[in-house]
């Protein structure tokens, strides 16, 4: 519950700017096909500036990227969190507030490697953030099941309780009044004062995210792929059913008239606000779409997913604006079909590539993995307590982190807690690693 | 083989929570979770109605869709599980379930994340059927003992039905005939993508 300044750590700052520049070094030669790479995991929220110049997007990856959209390119890594990040926002001030899967909010000035202030407080995942109207208040929603509104000047926050599962989604009122909607199906609408229950509306379904128009009317997506409209005293107002897919993310155009809301199948609605017709759906690559948002023109919509790409559309006509749109994920374990070991390591590929080729992701690449000294891979941001532990990646060490797990071999990692019981399986999973991270 | 469905019919419903209390003993599911909850929509109002909500075992599921590393797997009987050996916690199935059926268990310091939890239709989970590893990761099997799901079976009005779908479709049917109304089998369209005729 606490605001810490970080600003004086010069030696970790340094780092974080060596780091970065080698992450950024790849991203430059990609400039070429316009899209938006960097992200080594789902891009799940994206924030775009007012002058529409620059975006910032968070990413399992556990990182955010700040990028030029007149360049098309990646301007600044940000890395602060230990676990996905979930939500970022832009600050009334020209600032950005990132927060993530390790219930943290940072506050960052462009340009600065570190954040300028970390807010603590939640208990679990943070899975969105808000501004207020007048800027002065941050909004987050947490899977801790309460809402905090954190002063921007400094101060305690208040706790806002009251929703009984994970909250997904906030949103402020032109009025200033809180929006929240939760896996508990219901939109809540707080008072602007702060003060005073909240009115509860409770939809057939959870509810996954939440915008507010300029007017005042709220837009609540929700996991039976209907968007429900409600009036901002809460009075339903129609719904449409934007496809057959849960809806994961929603956005409404700066100037009210269009409504995106994309899915988990892949495709984007966009819907005419007015008419509450669904004007058009965008189709990309058919993986999970986790974010969506407008340029300031209301005419552009950036949407970023699991294939890790932010990607621009012609909200109007639909059409792409990047070339390559059409790409095949594929399975990166394709090819070690029936390998025991590589069924194992499926659970590690959504953090961990293998060749040398691959970048990292949440976690460091395991190419030439053994031989390798603990928390020694150039370019990943390794937290101090692996720094400090004496590990050599041997098939014995490799095999004693799963056999005990991560977090009694490894203390301090970020690692999700994997144990592999059976001696066997772990014989297979090293003999694998061993096959597929060679040089 | 059966094709195993959940069928909710609302119009029965009266949120008496025996179907969560059954599920949660049966599966000794772990504190501060529950793999069914009963939903009421419009609470003291008109029109209010309960709903008894969990996994609906969905044709397509889309947790399935959105899980970055393939943990779910879907057996003979249409019944979707999943592996907490593969699972990583990262919660991206909560965001696709139209019924809220992922659980997330709170397990140690913060940012030890736990597996999700989720309800089994009584069918356990990859481990040998009826094996202790089974039990302590998923619960009772009872499809493997040849019953059904408790909660059903606990279900005082009958409005929660589980089993062969074609079966308890039937069942509804005949159900709506003779009362003479239906407000439809809550969710059996989101989770199968057909309705009831009756």
């Amino acid at each position: 519950m606490t605001a810490n300044v970080l600003g004086g750590e010069k030696r970790r700052s340094g780092f974080l700017a060596w780091a970065a520049l080698l992450v950024l070094l790849p991203l430059s030669i990609s400039n070429a096909f316009a899209q938006l790479r960097g992200h080594g995991g789902p891009v799940r929220a994206l924030a775009i500036w007012s002058d529409g110049e620059t975006a910032v997007s968070g990413s399992f990856d556990s990182t955010a990227i700040r990028w030029s959209l007149t360049r098309n390119a990646a301007v600044q890594v940000l890395r602060f969190h230990t676990d996905a990040v979930n939500a970022v926002v832009t600050l009334r001030d020209g600032r950005a507030a990132t927060a993530g899967a390790d219930g943290k909010i940072a506050i960052w000035s462009l340009g600065r490697a570190e954040p300028d202030s970390v807010l603590e407080g939640h208990t679990a995942p943070i899975a969105a953030l808000a501004v207020s109207p007048d800027g002065a208040t941050l909004g987050s929603a947490s899977w801790d099941q309460t809402l905090r509104l954190w002063p921007l000047a400094g101060g305690a926050p208040r706790v806002l309780t009251g929703h009984t599962q994970n909250v997904n989604g906030v949103a402020f009122a032109p009025d200033g009044a809180l929006v929240s909607v939760s896996y508990d199906h219901s939109v809540r609408i707080w008072p602007p004062s702060g003060e005073g229950a909240p009115s509860v509306v409770t939809m057939p379904s959870p509810l996954n995210a939440v915008a507010v128009s300029g007017d005042g009317e709220i837009a609540a997506a929700s996991a039976n792929g209907k968007i429900y409209f409600l009036t901002k005293a809460g009075a339903t107002a129609g719904e449409i059913e934007a496809g057959p897919k849960p809806l994961i993310s929603i956005a409404i155009s700066p100037d009210g008239a269009l409504v995106a809301a994309a899915s988990v199948g892949g495709a984007v609605a966009v819907i005419d606000r007015k008419t509450r017709a669904l004007m058009r759906t965008l189709v990309g690559p058919g993986l999970p779409v986790w974010s969506v948002a407008f340029m300031p023109d209301s005419r552009i919509l950036l949407t970023g997913g699991a294939d890790n790409i932010i990607r621009r559309w012609n909200a109007l006509t639909g059409d792409p604006i990047d070339p390559l749109l059409q790409e095949a994920a594929g399975d990166p374990l394709a090819a070690y079909a029936s390998d025991r070991g590589a069924e194992i390591f499926r659970a590690c590929v959504a953090c961990h590539t293998l060749g040398v080729e691959q970048s990292n992701r949440a976690g460091p690449t395991l190419a030439n993995l053994f031989g390798r000294r603990i928390a020694t891979l150039p370019g990943y941001n390794f937290s101090e307590a692996l720094k400090r532990l004496d590990i050599v990646w041997t098939p014995e060490t490799v095999s004693r982190l799963f056999e005990i797990g991560p977090a009694a071999y490894t203390p301090g990692t970020k690692m999700p807690e994997q144990r592999i019981g059976s001696e066997q399986d772990r014989a297979a999973l090293v003999q694998f690693l061993e096959r597929a991270t060679k040089k | 083989m059966a094709r195993m469905k959940f069928l909710c019919d609302a119009d029965r419903c009266i949120e008496c929570n025996a179907c969560v209390t059954a599920c949660k003993n049966e599966h000794e599911v772990p504190w501060g979770i529950n793999r069914r909850r009963v939903v009421t929509i419009n609470d003291g109002k008109p029109g209010e109605r309960s709903v008894s909500m969990a996994c609906m075992h969905c044709t397509d599921a889309p947790c399935a869709a959105v899980c970055p590393v393939n943990c779910f797997y879907t057996t003979a009987d249409g019944v979707v599980l999943h592996s907490k050996d593969l699972c990583i916690g990262c919660g991206y199935c909560f965001y696709a379930c139209p019924f809220g059926a992922p659980q997330y268990p709170k397990v140690g310091n913060f940012g030890s994340r736990g597996k999700m939890d989720k309800c089994t239709f009584c069918a356990g989970g990859p481990e040998a059927d009826g094996s202790r590893e089974e039990y302590e990761k998923y619960g009772a099997n009872r499809l493997a003992e040849g019953k059904l799901p408790l909660c059903a079976e606990m279900c005082s009005t009958k409005s929660l039905l589980a089993g062969d779908g074609e079966i308890i479709a039937q069942i509804y049917k005949e159900r709506v005939m003779k009362r003479g109304y239906g407000s439809g089998a809550w969710g059996w369209k989101t989770a199968y993508r057909e309705t009831i005729e009756s």
